[in-house]
């Protein structure tokens, strides 16, 4: 699945290790989500929308 | 286990210590009476599978730490190295009860069932380490 995590958070001026912190959850975790290696649970991408103010499919696009 | 120093990894570390510390103290109490004393029948059960107790304990504390883990992404880190810990020992058993049954290698001891599943564990922690690199 792809996202747009890296550009939402560069918007910000936000390093890795800033989003995690928001998000409550460790820096590997939020490298493996930009890069595409780990898809977030419901609860997480919840989360990550509510703290970009967007819709989830704003953020997170399925490819198939 | 690989893991931040979070609330749920104090707590696995406090358990883990316990455990540890009761396995030794039962192990201990366990070998000296089944040399220094004739049991039989239940008292020898207990006794004999006593030390067995603390490291259900010890795997225990591992479940709760697998709940307890606030990052979803390492939990499901940490479960997918449990599994393939576990088809990894499996298959080490498996592979080893026919080398035994044959006779080829003397008697398995099944003692070493957890600590063969601890090391495929590491094992398996190691090269998803350096894969996530």
């Amino acid at each position: 699945m792809k996202n747009r995590l890296k550009v939402l958070r560069a918007e910000r001026d936000w390093s890795q290790a800033d989003l995690a912190a928001r998000l409550e959850v460790s820096r590997q975790t939020v490298n493996a989500l930009e890069t595409g290696k780990y898809d977030p649970s419901l609860p997480l991408a919840f989360k990550i929308a509510r703290l970009f103010e967007q819709p989830i499919e704003a953020i997170f696009q399925d490819e198939a | 286990m690989n893991c931040a120093w979070n609330p749920a990894a104090r707590r696995y570390t406090l358990r883990m210590a316990i455990a540890m510390a009761a396995y030794v103290g039962v192990l201990v109490a366990s070998l000296t009476l089944l040399r220094t004393r004739d049991l039989q029948g239940p008292l020898l059960w207990l006794t004999a599978v006593a030390p067995a107790i603390p490291i259900m304990g010890v795997i225990a504390a591992m479940g709760a730490y697998v709940t307890e883990m606030a990052d979803e992404y390492q939990r499901v880190k940490l479960v997918r190295a449990m599994i393939i810990a576990t088809g990894l020992s499996l298959s080490i058993f498996t592979a080893l009860g026919f080398l035994e049954n044959a006779g080829a290698i003397g008697k398995l001891e099944g003692i070493w069932a957890f600590p063969v599943w601890c090391a495929c564990l590491g094992l398996a922690q190691a090269v998803g380490a350096v894969r996530d690199r």
